[in-house]
């Protein structure tokens, strides 16, 4: 064979390759544009590698800050951490950037490896090739050929829309909130918003500022704490400049005051309890009706869902335009949007702040490994990877920001960063093909059933997206310090893999 | 395994978040102080040694702190928050052989 799929293989869609077209052979194929494909990209041509492509199946790169741009959209991490280490900003016009902010920071990042970026350019299906020991990658604008596959399509990339009874009936907008209709005029709108999570916290302020009035259906309660933001000032953007260890200084002082933020993950006493006391602090100060701050206190140990910041969520939910509806959106008829408490509300626009498609994510359902079988139907049970990266029947495949790789209480970028480097020591390996052993790969997973059986995410009393509710494992956080999982991913560690032999018998 | 000494700062916490990994029933081998001249017990191998003024303490040493001590393993930290001096703990419980003897380990750049 010379680098094509097996003729007569059917693809996912049932159609058959093309026969005419040969694929472009390259030695990796990078799948997604937003951080942590562009970081990955970054470094291989930093190495000097050029036979790699990014493939972007929207117009544009910036994966979660290209797509989610509704009012209020910004980052809860420091900007000055929230950004690569090898491409630092001294500019930041604020302690937590916009979301505008961070996608321009990703597009000038980006123009470093422009030559290899392919947007417009769906992945349509991964297949391995076992006796090529190559990927075949099949997309919407060509095929490919490789023999690493790095998977770096984001875990905030696929909405996830609730199935409301009668939604079709509703005669008004309707969208999630990463994909805002920037045409639609709010202005003198009745909006109801579903979710109460980060994004919801942003934008809820901000569309209560303009529409005629707002309904927020909360299915349950978020703690918020103070956000504390703050703007930059020209001397500081100056100092940052001219001072590069000065700002290296404080990305080590904000990653290390975060690092410390685990413990109260682990419910460890002081920790948590100041980290409760500052939300409840906060609610009480900003809501003063006793009866709204009995809905908007939470029924669970804080931690166990993402725990949001915002100076101005509560003081939104205080103005006579806005209601809080206590009870999870449960059907539409009409313009009427009904809360399971049985409350009707005549609505215009129906705003879904309802999160993504995290622990099933749907690139899985495009990817086989050896044997054929779907990355999907292997996680069947849910996510898993060895070093949160690789996974055993899936050989030269490197799956970032995915299984137990994002953080509840520090950057995610420090976790891409960790898997990048973990990547190039792979590559660096030189080894033809490499496949984690089953043995390495359960080992890694009980220990980390272990380090999550004492954290608030299992343990704090809620259900949330960091937990697979098929398995009711934790499969999204990873359950420790950042820190650890750096230390873990500094050398790649042949040994967890099979020998070559080994690859080539199955 | 290991054992942390009264006036170790952060105490507290790296005794809370270490007790997560590392068994503290075990017989301790290694022991966090800031006192070389304080009582070591009989099991002890390693010595992590938080000062910026060290003395040799006969056993293999990490001093964690602005002076190295000749002979002995030296660590800097960047901040003075707990969970930095943790990783540092843990890094050398870990793996001793990234803390070479006669030389200064930088503190990790994030």
């Amino acid at each position: 064979m010379t680098g094509t799929l097996p003729m007569g293989t059917p693809l996912i869609d049932g159609s058959t390759p093309h026969a005419e077209a040969a694929p472009e052979d390259l030695d990796t194929v990078i799948v997604g544009a937003g951080f942590a494909g562009i970081g990955a990209g970054i470094r291989l041509s930093r190495l000097g590698e050029r036979s790699f492509v990014v493939l972007e199946r929207a117009a544009a790169v910036g994966g979660t800050w290209r797509d989610n741009s509704y009012p209020g959209v910004a980052c809860d991490i420091p900007s000055h951490l929230y950004s690569f280490s090898f491409a630092p900003k001294h500019d930041w016009s604020r302690f937590f950037a916009r979301g505008s902010e961070i996608q321009d920071y990703l597009l000038d990042c980006a123009r470093e490896i422009e030559n290899q970026i392919r947007t417009g350019t769906d992945v349509l299906e991964m297949r391995w090739l076992a006796d090529e020991a190559h990927w075949f990658v099949r997309t919407s604008a060509g095929d490919f050929r490789c023999r690493t596959l790095v998977i770096a399509a984001g875990r905030l990339s696929e909405p996830r829309m609730p199935e409301i009874a009668g939604l079709d009936s509703f005669p008004g907008s309707v969208f999630h909130s990463s994909r805002w209709d920037h045409d639609l005029e709010l202005a003198g709108k009745r909006v109801g918003v579903v979710g109460t999570g980060a994004s919801a916290v942003q934008l809820v302020p901000e569309v209560a500022a303009v529409a005629a009035s707002v309904v927020l259906f909360q299915r349950t309660a978020p703690y918020v704490v103070p956000r504390d933001d703050a703007q930059y000032s020209d001397r500081d953007i100056l100092n940052f400049q001219l001072d590069p260890a000065a700002r290296e200084s404080l990305r080590s002082d904000l990653f290390w005051q975060m690092e410390s933020g685990f413990a109260a993950r682990v419910g460890t006493p002081g920790y948590l309890d100041e980290l409760r006391d500052r939300a409840r602090a906060q609610l009480e100060s900003q809501v003063a009706d006793a009866t709204l701050r009995d809905d908007l206190t939470p029924d669970y140990e804080i931690g166990c869902k993402r725990v949001l910041l915002s100076d101005d969520f509560y003081p939104a939910l205080m103005r006579d335009t806005v209601t809080l509806e206590p009870s999870a959106l449960a059907e539409v008829d009409g313009t009427t949007a009904t809360g399971q408490s049985g409350t009707g509300y005549d609505l215009d626009v129906l705003v879904f702040a309802t999160g993504f498609e995290s622990t099933r994510p749907p690139f899985a359902r495009r990817v086989f490994g050896r044997d054929g079988v779907s990355l999907d139907h292997a996680w069947h049970d849910g996510m898993v990877a060895y070093n949160s990266t690789t996974v055993h029947g899936f050989p030269n495949l490197f799956v970032i920001d995915g299984p137990n790789a994002s953080l509840g209480h520090n950057s995610a970028i420090v976790m891409i960063e960790a898997q990048i480097d973990y990547l190039l020591g792979a590559l660096h390996d030189e080894t033809e093909v490499l496949e984690v052993s089953l043995e390495a790969q359960n080992a890694y997973v009980a220990d980390l059933d272990a380090r999550a059986a004492s954290t608030v995410w299992l343990g704090g009393g809620c259900e949330s997206w960091y937990v697979d509710e098929r398995s009711g494992r934790l499969t999204l956080l990873w359950p420790d310090f950042a820190y650890a999982f750096r230390d873990r991913l500094a050398e790649f560690d042949r040994a967890a893999y099979l020998p070559a032999a080994a690859t080539l018998s199955h | 395994m290991i054992t942390l000494a009264a006036g170790v700062p952060h105490r507290d916490f790296l005794v809370a978040m270490l007790a997560r990994h590392y068994d503290p029933a075990e017989p301790a081998t290694v022991l966090v102080t800031t006192d070389a001249r304080g009582p070591v017990a009989g099991t002890i191998t390693r010595i992590i040694l938080i000062t910026d003024d060290p003395t040799p303490t006969g056993l293999p040493t990490l001093v964690v702190g602005r002076t190295p001590l000749p002979h002995a393993s030296h660590a800097r930290l960047a901040t003075g928050h707990p969970a930095e001096l943790l990783s540092l703990i843990d890094g050398y419980l870990r793996h001793p052989e990234r803390f070479p003897a006669g030389a200064t380990t930088a503190a990790a750049r994030v």
